[in-house]
C-alpha cells in the first residue's frame, strides 16, 4: 500500500514538474512568447483563458511584439507590481522590497505612466500622491501634514485598500516640507526639490541621523549601479574631507592614505550638496531658519560635528560641492555630461547634484540594468552584460528616457529571453 | 473515525504539493538543474530513470556548466508579492485590499515567502506558506463562484453549490459530484491555471482524490453542502500551489 502511494506521489512530482521542463522547448510558439512576454511585463500569472493574454498572442502571431509589449505594459499589474517592486528595492538602505509603498515608489510608478524623462526623477520639483477624486467608496487616509509629510500612512493606506495606486495617483507639481512655526505643522515648499532624493521614503533612509555621506553613497549606488570600493579614488583632491575624519587613525597617516581618504575624497565633495538637509521625524531643511540642529550657515551640525578629531579638516559653510570623481578612471566609469544647466566640475544643493548624475552615461546604463533584472530575471556573462549596458543604455536615452518604453524596449530584446 | 479520515487526505495533500516541490527546488541540497533542463520526453517514469539525479549523468552536467554554457529559459521563481498577486490573477481576482481574508493572510506569510527569483531559493517554510495563501485564494473564489449564477461562473459553471456530493431521496442516492463533473471542474483549473490541460498522470491522481475524499466521509456527510465546496476547496488549493504557478 505505502509503495503504491509513493509510485502516486512519484509520478505526481514528475508530472508537475512536466510543464516546467517544456516551457523551455516551447519557447518558438506564439503562445508561449505571449505568455513570456506578459508574465515579465506585468510581474503575475495570466489565466489561460484570460483576453489580454488572448490579445497579446495574437499580436505575437502578427509578429507586433512591441505593441504586444505595449498592451501588457497597460495593465494595471505592470505599475502595480512589477513597477512599485523595481523602485521600492531602490528606496532604502535595506535594499528590500518588505515594505509599504511609500513616496519614493508612487513617484516612480507615476512618472513611467506619464511617460516622463526619468532624469527628472533626480532634480524635478513634483511628486505624487493619490488623486481623492478617484477614491470612490475607498477610505484612504489623506491629510496632507499628518499623512503624507509626517508619516508614510497615505501610501500605506493606498496600497492596502486595495485600490488600482497606479490608475488614481496624480502628478503635483511641488514637494512640500512640514514645517513647525510655533509649535504648529505648516506645510511650504521644498527650497531645493530634488524628485527622490528629498523624497520621504529617501530622506528617511539615508539622512536620519549620520554625516549626510550616505546620500552621496546610495544616490550613487542606487541610480548610477556603482557601489563605494569601485568609484573610491586614492588620488583624488582631499581639500574637502570633513574635520571628524582622523587623518592618523591609530597614530598612522599611512591608514588614512591606504584605507580612508579613498572613499572619502569622492564621498566629502559631494557631500556639501546636502548641508542644509536633515531627518527629525520628518525631511527638514534648515534654510527656513527654524532648525535648532543647524549653525549661524544654517548648515546642519551634523555636516561639521567632531569638529576636534582633525581640526584641520573642511568646514561646510554652504551647500556647494566639487566633483572630485572627475579623474580619468571615473570619468569613464561614469561618463558625466554637462547638464542644460549647471556645470560637471561643480554646483550647488541637491538639485544641481541630481542634474549631475541624471546626465551622466552611468545612470541611463544603471537604469537600462535595472530594468533588465526586473524584466528578464538572468544572469549574463561580463562580456554580455558590459555589451548589452551600452546597447539598451543607448537606447533608453533614445527612448527620451522614458522607463516606460524602456520596458518595452527590454522586454522584446533578443538578450532578455 | 470521519475526521481521522479526512485528516489523512488533506495530510495527502499537503504531501503532493510539498512533494511536487521539493524535487524542483532541490531539498535544499540537491541541484535539480539537470533535471529541470531536460525535455518533457525524457521523464517516462520513475523505472526508466532508476534514480531521480540520474535524469542527466552528473559528469555531463558538470561539463556543460564548467565550460560557461548557461542555458536558456531556466525559470525565474516570483517573490512574496507576485505570488498574491499571481493567485489573485489566476482565480480572475481583483485585490480586495490587505484588509480581505486573502489579504490578511498574505501580511501573515509573506515573510516566509522569498524575495529571491533564483529556483534555489525557495524554503519549506515558504511552500508551506503558498498553500496557506492559496488555501484562502482559492476559499475566496469560491465564495464568489458559488453566489453567481451558473452561467455567469468562470471556473465552475456545472458545480450545485447548494447540494451535497450526493444527495438521498427515498432511499435512492445520487450522486451529484460524478467524476466526469469533478474533472471538467478541476480541468477548467488547469486551463485557467496552467494554460493548459491535465495529463493523464495528473488526471489519476485528482480522480484517486476524489474517491479518497468520498470515501473518508460518512453518508450524512456527502450529504452536506459544504463537501461540494470542501473537495473542490482542496483541489483549487493543490493545483494553485503547483510549482508552474509562481515560476515564469
Amino acid at each position: 500500500m505505502s509503495v503504491r502511494i509513493l509510485t502516486v506521489l512519484l509520478l505526481s512530482a514528475l508530472s508537475f514538474l512536466l510543464p516546467v521542463a517544456n516551457a523551455q522547448i516551447a519557447t518558438n510558439s506564439d503562445r508561449e512568447e505571449a505568455k513570456w512576454l506578459l508574465e515579465r511585463l506585468t510581474g503575475v500569472k495570466w489565466r489561460g483563458k484570460d483576453p489580454v493574454l488572448e490579445e497579446v498572442t495574437r499580436l505575437i502571431k502578427l509578429g507586433q511584439r512591441k505593441q504586444a509589449a505595449q498592451l501588457a505594459t497597460q495593465q494595471p499589474q505592470f505599475l502595480n507590481v512589477l513597477v512599485k517592486q523595481f523602485a521600492l528595492q531602490m528606496s532604502t538602505q535595506d535594499e528590500t522590497r518588505r515594505i509599504p509603498l511609500n513616496d519614493f515608489a508612487a513617484m516612480v510608478m507615476g512618472h513611467t505612466r506619464d511617460g516622463g524623462d526619468a532624469r527628472e526623477l533626480l532634480y524635478g520639483n513634483f511628486s505624487y500622491k493619490g488623486d481623492p477624486e478617484q477614491f470612490g467608496s475607498y477610505r484612504i487616509q489623506n491629510n496632507a501634514v499628518d499623512d503624507i509629510g509626517l508619516s508614510n500612512d497615505h501610501y500605506d493606506s493606498l496600497e492596502s485598500s486595495g485600490i488600482d495606486v497606479g490608475k488614481v495617483l496624480t502628478r503635483i507639481d511641488e514637494q512640500m516640507l512640514i514645517v513647525n512655526m510655533n509649535g504648529a505643522n505648516i506645510s511650504r515648499q521644498n527650497p531645493d526639490p530634488a524628485g527622490l532624493l528629498t523624497s520621504r521614503a529617501w530622506v528617511q533612509a539615508h539622512a536620519v541621523a549620520g554625516t549626510n555621506r550616505r546620500l552621496v553613497e546610495y544616490t550613487f549606488r542606487q541610480f548610477m549601479c556603482v557601489k563605494i570600493e569601485e568609484w573610491a579614488d586614492p588620488l583624488a583632491n582631499e581639500a574637502r574631507i570633513g574635520r571628524d575624519i582622523d587623518r592618523f587613525p591609530g597614530g598612522d597617516n599611512k591608514v588614512f592614505q591606504n584605507t580612508c581618504r579613498a572613499c572619502h575624497t569622492v564621498m566629502d565633495g559631494f557631500r556639501g550638496a546636502f548641508a542644509n538637509l536633515d531627518y527629525n521625524g520628518r525631511p527638514t531643511n534648515s534654510t527656513f531658519g527654524n532648525t535648532t540642529g543647524a549653525d549661524k550657515n544654517l548648515v546642519v551640525n551634523k555636516m561639521n560635528k567632531n569638529e576636534k578629531v582633525y581640526p584641520g579638516g573642511y568646514v561646510t559653510v554652504d551647500n556647494s560641492w566639487v566633483n572630485n570623481a572627475d579623474r580619468p578612471g571615473n570619468s569613464a566609469l561614469f561618463g558625466w555630461r554637462k547638464p542644460a544647466s549647471g556645470e560637471v566640475t561643480h554646483g550647488s544643493g541637491i538639485a544641481q547634484f541630481g542634474r549631475l548624475v541624471a546626465n551622466s552615461q552611468r545612470f541611463s546604463q544603471c537604469m537600462a540594468q535595472r530594468v533588465f533584472d526586473s524584466v528578464c530575471k538572468k544572469q549574463l556573462t561580463p562580456t554580455e552584460k558590459a555589451a548589452m549596458l551600452v546597447r539598451l543604455g543607448s537606447q533608453f536615452e533614445q527612448n527620451g528616457y522614458s522607463l516606460r518604453k524602456q520596458f518595452i524596449t527590454t522586454a522584446t530584446d533578443v538578450q532578455c529571453k | 473515525m470521519q475526521i481521522t479520515n479526512r485528516k489523512k487526505i488533506l495530510n495527502f495533500l499537503i504531501q503532493v504539493t510539498i512533494f511536487t516541490s521539493l524535487p524542483l527546488f532541490g531539498f535544499n541540497c540537491m541541484d535539480m538543474g539537470p533535471l529541470l533542463r531536460q525535455p518533457a520526453t525524457e521523464f517516462k517514469s520513475l523505472a526508466d530513470t532508476g534514480r531521480i539525479e540520474n535524469v542527466i549523468p552528473l559528469e555531463d552536467y558538470t561539463a556543460q556548466t564548467e565550460f560557461g554554457f548557461q542555458p536558456k529559459a531556466v525559470p525565474a521563481l516570483m517573490n512574496f508579492n507576485q505570488i498574491y498577486h499571481a493567485m489573485l490573477n489566476l482565480t480572475g481576482q481583483t485585490s480586495s485590499g490587505l484588509d480581505s481574508e486573502a489579504g490578511r493572510t498574505y501580511v501573515s506569510v509573506r515573510g516566509s515567502l522569498t524575495d529571491a527569483s533564483d529556483i534555489n531559493e525557495v524554503t519549506g517554510s515558504g511552500i508551506l506558506s503558498t498553500n496557506t495563501l492559496a488555501g484562502e485564494v482559492c476559499n475566496s473564489l469560491l465564495n464568489k463562484e458559488s453566489r453567481l449564477m451558473a452561467a455567469q461562473r468562470t471556473f465552475f459553471p456545472a458545480i450545485m453549490f447548494n447540494r451535497g456530493l450526493e444527495t438521498v431521496t427515498n432511499g435512492v442516492t445520487t450522486v451529484n459530484m460524478t467524476e466526469a463533473v469533478y474533472l471538467t471542474a478541476a480541468s477548467e483549473m488547469a486551463l485557467n491555471f496552467w494554460d493548459r490541460s491535465m495529463t493523464a498522470e495528473e488526471t489519476a491522481l485528482f480522480t484517486a482524490f476524489r474517491n479518497d475524499y468520498f470515501a473518508g466521509l460518512t453518508a450524512t456527510e456527502r450529504a452536506a453542502a459544504k463537501e461540494t465546496k470542501g473537495i473542490l476547496l482542496g483541489t483549487c488549493v493543490v493545483m494553485l500551489s503547483a510549482v508552474e504557478d509562481f515560476t515564469y
